[in-house]
């Protein structure tokens, strides 16, 4: 554990260091450290993009790549770490008050309690059946590629880059903690806005607030990619208000390039290129000053750099969004976009949307977004900074993205991209509300109630992380109780062939060794929706499938009875994993 | 020196912020907080 933190810590540092040095910055400050470590990962990711379609990935090629620049710039990151131990001597300056101490302290535990999450091994649905499989492969083939029948492979992979690094330098933990890296980068990004454009203490405030909203530090911990979003949605904005404060080309161009990223992170990322374009005409139409051409640059900064993997699913398949569309590619797969809209999408449901979202998480996917933005954002016309332009643009952005996701879809991560902007709101608004002397008591109150309540989850959430950080209990007991497909994985890997080529059910394919092919893109991508299963045993068998694995739910009971002899021959079952959030069990049948 | 409207107008916007804060927690704690805690008991 320490070596993979220390292994982290290093990488990030060459990145910030990096990223100082083609930014030209010669100050250090946090605002800075930001920057750079932004414009590192998205050089770093780039690269491993790079090294990876030339199929040269090789643990050896960026060891030496990493020694290389740790050794260049290494008076930088001599001064980077010297800034932060300055910092860490003068703490009681920079939180001077009982109120602003209180809130670091909240404020570490939330980092504590995310990082030991990131330091347990993944158990992520989405990470364990893509974010970190697809990259495993690449590391398994030395190459990054389109991986057959996988829906995902050909998606703008931006952070997938970072976790293939991490799983190609030391394992999957370290590709974890790039996602985690987000997550404080971001807060710290939240600070520095405050600081910059409003004041220092609303800065820590809406940080505090961030950081501890359950969704994001549960997220935080695994190898997800909707915080890394996040954080370059909010550099985007960021630089895109430091370019109204200076007009400096530079400016505009970080704000392209970040937004560039977005796009390049998931399909998302264009609702950001949106909101950002909405805020360009709104900052013309407030101010009539003319943008076309810090318009243009931002635009074309932004296309740039998300044009490599639209462009490499355009050569590979003809379309640059593959397998989606079927309404324009031919070779789109029949399959619905986004996932399904839990409420209606009328007037009513949207303006009661901040209600819902907060009260019935699980319409939402299950993430919770506590109920600090609902008790405060509303309080923002107390704010003294009510009547600043950027305060009204970052609403304005809130309120495009929040109908963009109600009319498209409504998970709750994918709403992550507002809430640093909706933390700032909020942090604001409690500033507000403490100038009215008989409120203020009552809401340091509920303020630090709700938080504390969400210190207590993120700690909840941990519990079963922090043994095995801790060592107090292996890897391998963690994964039996907590992730379903470990143990039938781990029974495949002992008791198969090598070249056993599997078709499944189960989306969770990371920890299966084999070639383990998933129903949805196999059967998608041959157009078998209607075969029935008697039927696609032949096909398998045909494309020399060699093993079938059903991953069985209630209320649906397929069962031993269920399968005929002709079909395959029942080699393991186990019986319903009663202890883990899913209940299933698992039938391999041999071809 | 504030206005009469002026104190009208901070005590009403005290009398909002006492209510609503109140209002949301309360809903929060019976929507999802206590469910969640019975759930977490019971595992």
């Amino acid at each position: 554990m320490i070596g993979t933190l220390l292994i982290f810590l290093w990488i990030i540092l060459i990145c910030s260091a990096f990223g100082e040095r083609i930014c030209g910055l010669k100050q250090q400050s946090i605002e800075n450290f930001i920057l750079s470590s932004c414009v590192g990962l998205f050089v770093l990711s780039y690269t491993v993009f790079l090294i990876g379609v030339l199929g040269w990935l090789y643990k050896w090629i960026f060891i030496t790549i990493l020694w290389l620049s740790f050794f260049y710039y290494h008076k930088e990151i001599i001064a980077i770490c010297k800034y932060f131990l300055t910092k860490f001597r003068k703490i009681n300056n920079i939180f001077p008050t009982a109120f602003d101490k209180l809130l670091a302290i909240l404020y570490f535990l939330a980092v504590i309690a995310a990082l030991v999450k990131a330091l347990a091994p993944e158990i992520g649905n989405d990470a364990l059946a893509y974010h970190i499989a697809h990259p495993k492969i690449f590391v398994e083939s030395h190459k990054i590629k389109a991986i057959a029948y996988a829906r995902e492979s050909l998606w703008p992979y931006f952070t997938e880059m970072l976790f293939t690094l991490g799983i190609l330098l030391r394992g999957p933990v370290l590709a974890k903690l790039f996602h985690f890296a987000s997550a404080v980068l971001l807060s710290m990004g939240i600070y520095a806005f405050g600081e910059k454009h409003f004041m220092r203490r609303s800065g820590l405030l809406a940080a505090v607030i961030f950081l501890l909203t359950p969704a994001i530090f549960t997220q935080a911990g695994y190898a997800y990619v909707d915080i890394t979003l996040t954080l370059y949605a909010f550099m985007s904005l960021y630089f895109f208000y430091t370019w109204m404060d200076n007009k400096k080309l530079k400016n505009i161009l970080l704000c392209g390039i970040f937004c560039g990223v977005c796009m390049s992170i998931k399909y998302l990322g264009i609702f950001i290129f949106i909101c950002m374009t909405v805020l360009f005409l709104h900052y013309y139409f407030a101010e009539r000053k003319n943008i076309i051409k810090a318009f243009t640059y931002f635009t074309i900064m932004s296309l740039l750099v998300c044009l490599p993997w639209y462009l490499r699913s355009y050569i590979l398949t003809g379309n640059p969004v593959y397998p989606l569309f079927q309404v324009f590619f031919k070779n789109a797969w029949d399959m619905p976009i986004g996932i399904a809209c839990n409420l209606a999408k009328n007037i009513q449901n949207l303006i009661f949307l901040p209600w819902s979202i907060t009260m019935y998480p699980k319409t939402f996917g299950g993430e919770q977004v506590g109920i600090l933005y609902l008790m405060f954002v509303p309080f923002i016309f107390l704010s003294d900074r009510i009547k600043n332009f950027k305060v009204k643009s970052i609403i304005v952005f809130a309120i495009i993205f929040a109908v963009i996701w109600f009319l498209t879809s409504q998970a709750a991560r994918y709403i992550f991209p507002i809430l640093p902007v909706l933390a700032i709101l909020a942090s604001l608004s409690i500033y507000g509300i403490f100038r009215l002397s008989r409120a203020k008591n009552f809401a340091i109150a509920a303020l630090f109630i709700a938080l504390t309540f969400n210190s207590a989850l993120a700690f909840y959430h941990t519990r079963d992380g922090l043994k095995v950080v801790l060592g107090l209990e292996s890897e391998e007991s963690y994964l039996m109780r907590k992730e379903r497909s470990y143990a039938i994985s781990k029974y495949i890997n002992e008791n198969t062939e090598p070249s056993a080529k599997i078709f499944t059910t189960e989306p969770r394919v990371y920890y299966c060794d084999r070639n383990i092919i998933y129903t949805d893109g196999y059967i998608a991508c041959n157009k078998l929706s209607d075969v029935s299963f008697n039927e696609l045993t032949k096909i398998l068998k045909k494309d020399n499938f060699t093993h079938i694995l059903l991953a069985v739910e209630r209320p649906f009971s397929t069962s031993a009875k269920d399968i005929s002899p002709h079909m395959g021959r029942i080699i393991y079952q186990t019986d319903f994993i009663e202890n883990t959030p899913e209940d299933r069990r698992y039938i391999l049948l041999k071809l | 020196m504030l206005s009469k409207r002026e104190i009208v107008k901070k005590r009403l916007a005290e009398s909002v912020i006492f209510i609503w804060i109140i209002f949301v927690g309360v809903a929060y704690a019976l929507i999802f907080v206590i469910p969640k805690i019975k759930e977490i008991i019971s595992r």
